[in-house]
């Protein structure tokens, strides 16, 4: 029944243009702005005041140098140009990867629950992070955190993929307790190492890891996850009928001329290469893949045409505003990314499940 | 509740059920000076004699008894390779056999096992619960209280009041050297490229930079150990830094220290500790309940203020 429904939102979608498509234009158009205004924001406010004038000032003198008197001191310009810029840029980034990935991952196993953790792959970057961050830097050959941590997520990845296939197939439920299994496991191999650690403050950088932070953004750390996201997102755009008909089922996929086995296998990959980078760069942050795709649903239907842009734009924007609220509500300490975007998410959630169309809109992943 | 160590009877308790043989089979009437009475942690607990088998946890409330001249009454340890040993504690601590290989008291089967008629460790909870802002009057008095009360309890007052001597004498003489010179600003830091694991106004740490005639930069954070913006560290602007050393691993000695300096110095880039490289490194042990601490306060007053010790 799940089926036939969005097989006709699917169609109604595509074949609904005029103002239907005047309408998505501006929603996409409203969501760039939000994502722009809250850019703005993330750039202008922190832990240390700087003035506006100042802190837009060393932006804009990075961009045209020598255009505005240089009234700042050496301390704020590092505080603004090298901290806070780079750090909103990789919220906007880390946002909207996460909910990107949990778009693909619930048209990819069917299940509306699922995240961009449900595989395995952010258990496995934690518990390369564990290891750096209790055994050292030379345990791993020299790796550094996120190296450790991208490697943790590659053999979780490979782990999960080995188990889920059967005979060159790999299916949704397969995929799904190959993931959840796996989780556990490498939650229990980094909770030895912890547990194994001699110093309570170990432990705590850890947990704090654990729960996702972009306070150690920094320029060199965006070229990265920007380029695997652009890249990641263009596929998934290209292919959005294919991943409309995978969501719709296999059955009507292969009637649609999809190859369903190959398409899953890359989206498999592409997915977690993607958490891959951006727990490395940021920790485990949940919650943003679980919700940016339920409320781009609500909003746009199920065309993934229209739910991934609309998605990605979402996850960006809340990312951003969680982050500013993680290092502004208690400042000058900070909070774990985990702990804002549940105290925020959740009653957002909430109240979105409890709207009418909700039913629909979780129904298909 | 601010007592340095938490003082436990705890293997005696008849709540146990099983009370160590020494316990009974003990000399009909106490030596001189028993029962001793004191007040710990809240609780009221009365020895008929001095304890004989002692079990210690985390490292520091050892040293403590070491200071004591009490190491023959200490029948089992915690492992301790985080940092370097106090000088001469290294062959009284491979004495002493090992009861765990970690900092943490072993599980209860074999804390039961040791026959222990007192247990000795740190609770660095009485620090942090409170959450307020001691002072360093508390950190003296309560080191001195705990080495006075030791003292009753193992039949040694006269050891622990010339030990308390001592460390009043070295404090008084830091407060000394140290008291007309305007304090430096200290960063007391454990790594992190963001945020920053640093210490703010409300511990241990806190107190010793202040009585070493620093002012911590972070005084106004509120919390003892915990998770800085790097806006706020980098505009702090201090002129010396102190990096927690310690190994993060049983048996290991990774330097840490090294690669924690090297990511603070790149947030503070602007600030004079960078810019002169000025750096100590402070063993954790140091920055936990004992009297260590005190004995930290001297070395990282020669830190920040060379001047006022010549050599």
């Amino acid at each position: 029944m799940t089926t036939a429904t969005t097989l006709d939102q699917a169609s109604a979608a595509t074949a609904g243009p005029g103002r239907r498509r005047a309408r998505h234009l501006a929603l996409v158009a409203g969501l760039a702005v939000a994502v722009l205004a809250s850019t703005w924001l993330a750039v202008s406010i922190g832990a240390v005041h700087v003035a506006l004038p100042q802190a837009w000032g060393i932006v804009a003198d990075r961009l045209a140098p020598g255009l505005f008197p240089r009234t700042w001191t050496p301390v704020q310009e590092q505080i603004v140009w090298e901290f806070r810029l780079p750090r909103a840029l990789l919220a906007l980034l880390v946002g909207a990867g996460l909910a990107v990935v949990g778009a693909v991952l619930q048209a990819l196993v069917r299940n509306p629950l699922a995240d961009p953790f449900l595989l395995g792959v952010s258990s496995g970057a934690s518990f390369g992070a564990v290891l750096v961050l209790i055994l050292g830097a030379g345990a791993l050959g020299g790796l550094s955190l996120s190296g450790a941590a991208f490697a943790g997520s590659l053999l979780a990845l490979g782990l999960v993929y080995a188990l889920a296939q059967r005979a060159g197939r790999i299916t949704p439920s397969r995929l799904v307790l190959a993931g959840v299994a796996l989780a556990y496991l490498f939650q229990a191999l980094y909770s030895f190492v912890l547990q194994q650690a001699q110093s309570g403050r170990a432990a705590q950088q850890v947990l704090f890891w654990l729960m996702g932070s972009l306070g150690g953004a920094r320029w060199h750390m965006l070229p990265l996850p920007a380029a695997v996201l652009a890249a990641g997102l263009a596929y998934l755009l290209s292919r959005h009928r294919p991943l409309n008909a995978l969501a719709a089922g296999e059955e009507s996929a292969v009637s649609l001329g999809v190859n369903v086995q190959r398409l899953r296998v890359t989206l498999f990959v592409l997915t977690s290469l993607l958490v891959g980078v951006l727990v490395a760069t940021s920790g485990a942050i949940a919650f943003v893949g679980l919700i940016a795709p339920h409320a781009a649903r609500l909003l746009v239907g199920a065309d993934h045409g229209r739910v991934l842009p609309v998605t990605a734009l979402l996850g960006a924007a809340f990312l951003q505003l969680v982050d500013v609220a993680a290092r502004t509500v208690s400042a000058p300490q900070e909070l774990a990314l985990s702990i804002v975007t549940a105290l925020f998410g959740v009653p957002f959630f909430l109240w979105l499940l409890r709207r009418r169309s909700a039913e629909r809109a979780v129904s298909v992943a | 509740m601010r007592r340095l160590l938490v003082l436990l009877a705890a293997l005696t308790l008849t709540a146990c059920g099983q009370a160590p043989p020494a316990q009974e089979a003990g000399p009909a009437t106490a030596p001189a000076g028993f029962p001793v009475t004191i007040q710990n942690c809240g609780r009221t607990l009365t020895f008929d004699r001095p304890p004989v088998k002692v079990v210690t946890g985390y490292h520091p409330s050892l040293e403590t008894l070491f200071a004591l001249g009490l190491s023959d009454r200490v029948t089992g340890r915690t492992n301790f390779s985080e940092s370097a040993f106090l000088p001469g504690h290294r062959e009284l601590y491979a004495r002493i056999p090992e009861i765990s290989p970690t900092i943490m008291l072993p599980q209860k089967e074999v804390m039961l096992a040791q026959g222990a008629d007192f247990v000795l460790d740190n609770a660095m909870a009485s620090f942090d619960a409170a959450g307020g802002y001691a002072t360093v009057a508390e950190l003296d008095e309560d080191t001195f209280t705990d080495l006075h009360n030791l003292g009753r309890i193992f039949g040694v007052p006269d050891r622990a009041a010339k030990l308390a001597a001592g460390l009043r004498a070295g404090l008084d003489d830091v407060r000394r050297r140290v008291g007309g010179r305007p304090p430096v600003k200290v960063l007391a830091t454990d790594g992190g490229r963001g945020p920053v694991n640093a210490y703010g106004g409300a511990g241990l740490t806190h107190q010793l930079i202040t009585a070493a005639g620093g002012r911590n930069v972070l005084e106004g954070v509120k919390g003892d150990y915990t998770e800085v913006s790097v806006e706020q560290v980098s505009a702090a602007q201090p002129e010396a830094v102190l990096v927690s050393e310690y190994a993060t691993l049983r048996g290991e000695t990774t330097p840490t220290v090294r690669a924690k300096t090297a990511d603070t110095f790149a947030v503070i880039r602007n600030s004079p500790a960078a810019k002169a490289r000025r750096v100590l490194a402070l063993p954790v042990a140091a920055q936990h309940p004992g009297y260590r601490n005190l004995l930290a306060v001297a070395d990282i007053a020669r830190f920040l203020h060379p001047g006022a010790f010549p050599s």
